[in-house]
């Protein structure tokens, strides 16, 4: 949890424009060590304190959180360090260390050797994966939800026959990441939208499910009105401090389903750097939003069995892959797969057979398989996720989901098990998600209904439709998951 | 004398048309290794009847009289399993045999597939909602198919997309395969934009439209030589009722009828709704035949009604099928509050449009003669009421032959139904069927 306080808080809100006096009493407060009250015994285990700036004003900050270090320690809450310069950084990590930080986090890369472990804070093209590091805060993500709804829902789109509302969600780019680097922790540090105006309570809740039902943690950060709130005990504000713990609460319970490994028929093939990034990096944002389930297939870490289990590859890159990794991709659509592809994908291979979408891409058999170009690149990434889902072929859904137009999901398996996993994480800004059905490609016939307002699950029996099996949900609040009954 | 458009309409002139080449195959870019289509046979066994003991279609039965203006039938059904075949043939007997309409001709299915395939009410299914039963379609081309149909191509404009349309039937958990595999020559078109046609064609409207002197719409509606409108027994929250003759609303593509359309010609895909004709914001494409929109208000309750007999006289229907096995209430969709589902277990065809639309608006508890302002029709003008001034068919029941049901027996109070609970109503509609 981000716990903004103290003089350097003050200093770095005053550099942004983002301060004003009514503020002051609060980030001054917040220092105080008895306000630990509020996450002592909860799923909140560490904090993430402002630590340095590289200002004259450093030393004075880390001595006032003295009193707040050492509750902490008493407490079993980790700490780790912001650290916003590199200027006079190794006074700061001596001085941390001293403190009793367990990390520091900051934003520059740092040459110097650290005296403690340094956790990358910024966004994720400068994240360096040379590094083996074990957690890494993504910065710059966007605020979940439908903009405009973070405060009141009726900000949000209007009933109609129109198909979905614009979602903001990172759930893309948290599968991004961890593909990036597997097995790393990803943090996710989102600031509330506007810290000047008291978010609804569902918004927090959203910003928890948002994240770890991708398998990241976001690093809790409350609007200033909440913060003041919670220091004078409201009774709404502790209600909905208490919401936003229970929330946390859930996932920290159900920790073991970050082991389940997605599931999809869809690999997204890309370095998602450099003049690749952009339509890379939208291509897997706008399939999230078409609830299309991907997998990130990284050229850097391209394997053997990186199509394992697919039955499509869409292959992003400018540039034509390299000669293995082209007899792979072309392996992959001989024996049976849907290989699609841009017309930088050079001499094309196999039989022209017609064209696709109207026009839009030329298909090719390719032994079993097929071979889409695309006969330009769309310049609106929306245009190509959504050409992407219909040459692979609502067929071919694993999860549809029904009354959920404003909903993101993540589906993923047990590798022991092979039970599903359905997360569903609903950003309409509404209270209750009423009358929802999933659809999924999968033999069975119970499953366990989580909600997050509820310890224990409950069973929903399914009915076979469509060579699947369709689940009724009962009503639920921001996220549910529904997870397969042991075959 | 037998009021019947489609036998006085110029069938050998469509006859020459050009055909459309086929779609993507259903099959999916995946190739057939995923298809797992059934044969006809399987899939009457999917509908669970046998088409053994149904009769050939008899010819026109020469009962009518002179004071009836169309003859529409009524057939009370439980569900969409066994015996649909067998129900809706005998309706197709009743209006004369489906042979006489479709044999050896090529045949344009408008389907009612209203919105988003996401979006339900309540939990259920949409063939149970807001669209026509895909088993419904898979029975009616099963007969067109056995009454000797050339060619069966089935129409929608998919809301804001120029998806393929069995794509979004896919997403409504519909199988397509078993449509294509009900009978031979199956095909799907997606007539929100050009879809696979070269060019638009123009659709006249015969002497002085209401709003529109002609339309541009996708070629498979000239491309035919039979018209069928099947559509879903619903309240409109706009037009009163959404019955065969709304249906055709959504023949307009939005890439020139849309809230995306091109200015001066027909923007290359749709987007959007159709807002521009509900409430007059915008004009259509420029290349599209000139409208008489001066004066015209804004108001859609004026518009839609006017716009819709417009369409079907440039488009006539044939044949009328209304489904209302299970349906909804309160409006055309989930997106209108306070609606819900309800199992009236009829279904209503008939030869002419206006006349089995009245027919359907009875069914409902309505009047189908009702002047604006009255039930259902208090946000808007009767549709039914100037279709019939237009000459298009009777909607006076007086004027009606109905057959095998008797509307005392299939008639539900759709109004009565606003304001009860979703699950209670469905209880207790269960109940009478």
């Amino acid at each position: 949890m981000f716990w903004p306080c103290g003089v350097l808080e003050r200093l770095r809100r005053e550099r942004a424009k983002d301060f004003d006096l009514s503020i002051r009493d609060t980030l001054e407060k917040w220092k105080d060590p008895s306000l630990l009250s509020l996450v002592v015994g909860s799923p909140v285990n560490c904090l993430v304190l402002p630590w340095a700036a590289g200002l004259p004003e450093d030393s004075r900050h880390q001595h006032e959180l003295i009193p707040l270090v050492k509750a902490c320690r008493e407490s079993s809450i980790n700490l780790v360090g912001l650290v916003e310069s590199k200027v006079n950084f190794s006074a700061a990590a001596d001085s941390a260390r001293g403190a009793g930080l367990s990390a520091l986090a900051m934003e520059s890369v740092i040459e110097e050797r650290s005296a403690l472990p340094i956790i990358p804070w910024t966004e994720r093209s400068r994240v360096s994966w040379n590094i083996s590091q074990q957690v890494v805060g993504l910065s710059k993500g966007v605020w979940p939800g439908i903009r405009g709804s973070y405060h009141s829902p009726e900000e949000a789109a209007e009933a109609g026959p129109t198909p979905n509302p614009w979602v903001d969600s990172n759930g893309w780019i948290i599968q991004l990441v961890r593909a990036e680097g597997p097995g790393v922790k990803v943090w996710m540090v989102l600031d509330p939208p506007s810290k000047n105006q008291s978010l609804r309570e569902e918004s927090y809740v959203l910003a928890v499910a948002d994240s770890a039902a991708f398998g990241a943690r976001w690093v809790v950060s409350l609007d200033d009105h909440l913060r003041t709130s919670l220091i004078q005990k409201g009774p709404a504000a502790m209600s909905s401090w208490k919401r936003i713990l229970r929330s946390i609460s859930f996932f920290t319970k159900h920790q073991n389903w970050e082991t389940f490994v997605a599931d999809a028929v869809l690999g997204v093939i890309s370095d998602f750097v450099g003049d690749n990034e952009y339509m890379s990096e939208e291509v897997l944002n706008l399939a999230n939003r078409r609830q299309l389930p991907f997998r990130v297939i990284l050229k850097t870490r391209w394997t053997n069995g990186s199509l394992e289990g697919l039955k499509a590859a869409l292959y992003v890159d400018q540039q034509p892959p390299n000669k293995e990794l082209r007899q792979d991709l072309l392996r992959f659509g001989e024996s049976g797969g849907l290989l699609i592809v841009f017309l930088s994908w050079g001499k094309v291979e196999g039989v022209y057979e017609y064209d696709a979408l109207d026009g839009r891409f030329r298909i090719y058999r390719l032994g079993k398989g097929r071979l889409a170009v695309a006969k330009e690149i769309p310049e609106d990434p929306y245009v190509l996720a959504a050409d992407v889902q219909l040459l692979v072929s609502r067929r071919n859904d694993l999860i549809r989901i029904y009354n959920g137009s404003a909903m993101t999901l993540s589906y993923s398996v047990a590798r022991r098990t092979g039970t599903s996993l359905v997360q569903l994480v609903d950003y309409s800004g509404w209270n209750s998600s009423e009358e929802v059905s999933v659809w999924i490609r999968r033999p069975t016939c119970s499953a366990h209904f989580w909600a997050l307002d509820s310890d224990t699950a409950s069973t929903l029996s399914g009915s076979g439709v469509s060579n699947g099996v369709e689940f009724h949900l009962p009503r639920f609040s921001v996220y549910a998951s529904v997870e397969e009954c042991g075959s | 004398m037998r009021v019947l458009i489609w036998r006085s309409f110029p069938l050998v002139a469509w006859h020459l048309l050009p055909r459309s080449r086929a779609v993507l195959g259903d099959a999916g870019l995946l190739g057939g290794a995923m298809v797992d289509g059934l044969s006809r046979r399987q899939w009457i066994a999917v509908v669970g009847t046998a088409a053994a003991g149904i009769g050939l279609p008899r010819e026109f039965l020469g009962d009518w009289t002179s004071s009836y203006a169309a003859r529409v039938t009524v057939a009370k059904w439980r569900d969409y399993g066994s015996g649909l075949i067998s129900t809706l043939s005998q309706m197709m007997d009743q209006l004369g045999g489906l042979s006489g309409i479709v044999k050896g001709k090529s045949v344009a299915v408008k389907i009612n597939l209203t919105g988003d395939p996401s979006s339900r009410v309540g939990h259920a299914p949409l063939g149970s909602a807001q669209w026509v039963h895909p088993n419904l379609v898979g029975a009616l081309v099963y007969l067109m198919g056995k009454a000797g149909a050339r060619r069966i191509r089935l129409l929608e404009s998919t809301f804001g997309s120029d998806e393929p349309l069995e794509e979004f039937m896919l997403r409504a958990n519909w199988e397509p395969h078993h449509l294509t595999s009900a009978a031979s020559n199956v095909e799907f078109e997606n007539t929100n934009y050009l879809g696979t046609g070269k060019k638009y064609s123009r659709l006249k409207v015969p002497g002085v439209g209401l709003m529109f002197q002609g339309f541009d719409v996708n070629h498979s509606y000239l491309d035919c030589d039979v018209f069928v409108s099947v559509a879903k027994l619903k309240e409109h929250w706009t037009a009163g009722v959404t019955l065969s003759l709304k249906n055709c609303f959504g023949i307009t593509p939005c890439t020139i009828y849309g809230d995306g359309a091109g200015e001066d010609e027909p923007s290359p895909r749709p987007r959007g709704g159709r807002g521009p004709l509900h409430n007059g914001y915008r004009l259509p494409s420029r290349s599209a035949p000139s409208c008489n929109l001066a004066n015209v208000p804004k108001d859609d309750g004026f518009r839609v009604p006017r716009i819709v007999v417009d369409l079907v006289s440039a488009r006539p229907i044939h044949l009328s099928i209304i489904d209302g096995i299970e349906t909804m209430f309160g409006g055309e969709g989930p997106w209108i509050r306070g609606v819900g589902t309800v199992h009236p277990g009829v279904l209503i065809a008939g030869t002419n449009p206006v006349s089995t639309d009245a027919v359907a608006t009875a069914v409902m508890g309505f009047d189908p003669c009702a002047d604006r302002g009255k039930c259902p029709f208090e946000r808007c003008d009767n549709t039914l009421l100037l279709a019939e001034n237009k000459g298009l068919g009777s909607c006076k029941l007086s004027r009606v032959e109905i057959v095998g049901t008797p509307l005392s027996e299939a008639r539900l109070d759709f109004r009565s139904l606003r304001g009860k609970p979703r699950a209670s109503t469905l209880a207790r509609i269960h109940g009478l069927s």
